[in-house]
């Protein structure tokens, strides 16, 4: 095995509401706003799951998205943050 | 190997803590009630029961509620017999059901109980108990919350892409299942409901609405299984073991379970619930065409669409038409869960394979009332629980 690099780009092979929020250990800020989870075909060959920035009615199996960087939650005055998708 | 018999099952009614039916009953409780109807409907005393497989819903990295076999029997006479406890997530009934056969088949034992029982937390199940950063479900529910409903969406989601399937032949389903809950005196829901009910009912997690999610329940399942020999001395009309299966996913395995993995270039399917069933078809000898009828795990209507597709019930894409056609019905040609399924019952997570298995036994005695499926001869029922599990059961007359 050799590490590999891969790169952001990626197709949506489907996608999922979340209207309610998800049980724990999942945080977010409240007041809770329902996003969209995206299962996503990388180009380089990985299946790889995440949030989607953008809002659930603009999403459709198929469309192209990269890997961003965005904030999951804030606690104790900071962000942290996660992997999410953004369509291209 | 010996053959295999159901001699007896039992259940206690599915519901939800506080309500009229399971109130504040204690799963201990609740399996109490199931045991003793089974050894009552095989004409078994306890100190007759050899050995007990118990499906324990103590599965790694879960919150760890949930069924201790040894807790059953202390409850019921500590007569020191052995005591297996399985855990395989939501397919740990079957597995139980596995190990208790195997150990009969194999001349073990003669007379076995296994039992299942819930009484679950409420709200969507938590899957990481684990705040361990090296643990995947950990991250994935942490970093994305994906939660069974969001799971069971994408998967319902990506069918509405492939096949055109609609929302309105989702909530189909469920008018299908509840219908046959009515004078089913073990389900929680025993109302039928109108397809406008199913769409006015709130999105779970879109394109998946409340009234097409099986909801957690507490609820028990217990079943007596024996040896031929053993068989003959309690009834002259025995329910056979055809075939009890286990399986776990494999590498070709595609569907979202993890943070990442290979981009699979084939169909995105359960392998695991394929491969048991499969196998189940292989060691009874019989196929799929020779099934009266099927229990299989509805944690949503999205399964009751795919998998007889993916076992060869039926053709891939010819679901949607069967369920309008009336055929998955207990009088249609392909009979899906008879029992009014998941989504009538709602999960009581370690019960359920126990329940299929209870379900089976009725349907192919006649015993199954309204929805009973006429001169039923085969059954098959199906689990499928977090990690990779599934089991599968076929059982005849």
């Amino acid at each position: 095995m050799e590490p590999c690099e891969f790169g952001g780009r990626g197709r949506i092979w489907s996608y999922s509401v979340a209207n309610f929020p998800p049980p724990p250990p999942h945080k977010y800020d409240n007041p809770f706003k329902p996003y969209a989870i995206a299962v996503v075909d990388l180009d380089s060959g990985l299946r790889l799951v995440g949030q989607m920035v953008d809002p659930p009615a603009a999403l459709s199996v198929g469309a192209a998205v990269d890997l961003v960087i965005d904030t999951l939650y804030h606690e104790q005055d900071k962000a942290f943050t996660t992997w999410k998708f953004k369509l291209v | 190997m010996q053959e295999v018999a159901v001699l007896g099952v039992g259940l206690h009614r599915f519901g939800k803590t506080g309500d009229g039916i399971v109130g504040t009953k204690s799963v201990t409780e609740l399996c109490r009630h199931a045991v003793e109807m089974a050894l009552k409907d095989a004409g078994v005393s306890w100190r007759q029961i050899e050995a007990v497989a118990a499906a324990s819903s103590r599965f790694s990295g879960g919150k760890g509620w949930g069924l201790n076999g040894n807790d059953i029997v202390e409850d019921i006479g500590s007569t020191g017999i052995p005591v297996y406890n399985m855990s395989a997530g939501c397919a740990a009934g079957g597995n139980a059901f596995n190990v208790g056969y195997s150990m009969v088949a194999g001349g073990l034992y003669d007379m076995v109980l296994v039992v299942g029982g819930e009484v679950m937390p409420k709200g969507m199940i938590q899957t990481s108990g684990n705040e361990e950063v090296t643990d995947p479900e950990f991250l994935r529910q942490r970093c994305i919350g994906f939660p069974g409903p969001s799971f069971w969406a994408t998967l319902a989601r990506r069918r509405m892409h492939d096949y055109g399937t609609t929302e309105e032949q989702m909530a189909a389903v469920t008018v299908k299942a509840r219908k046959c809950s009515v004078g089913n005196p073990f389900a929680r829901f025993q109302k039928e409901v109108t397809l406008e009910e199913v769409l006015a009912s709130p999105y779970v997690s879109n394109p998946l609405r409340l009234f097409e999610i099986c909801p957690v329940s507490n609820g028990a399942a217990a079943a007596i299984i024996c040896s031929k020999h053993k068989a003959r001395e309690f009834t002259n009309k025995p329910v056979w073991v055809a075939s009890s299966a286990v399986a776990t996913m494999t590498f070709e395995d595609s569907l979202p379970r993890g943070l990442a993995g290979p981009a699979p270039s084939g169909p995105s399917l359960h392998t695991e619930a394929k491969a048991a069933v499969l196998k189940a078809f292989e060691h009874a000898g019989i196929g799929p065409k020779d099934m009266s009828f099927t229990e299989l795990q509805d944690n949503t209507c999205y399964y009751e669409l795919a998998f007889p597709e993916e076992w060869g019930l039926c053709q891939p894409g010819e679901a949607e038409r069967l369920l309008a056609a009336g055929e998955t019905t207990p009088t249609g040609r392909m009979p899906i869960n008879p029992s009014g399924g998941f989504v009538s019952f709602g999960e009581a997570t370690t019960a359920m394979g126990v329940f299929q298995i209870a379900e089976l036994t009725w349907q192919l005695r006649g015993q199954s009332g309204a929805r009973q499926v006429p001169g039923a001869k085969a059954g098959l029922a199906q689990t499928l629980g977090l990690g990779g599990n599934a089991t599968a059961a076929i059982l005849k007359r």
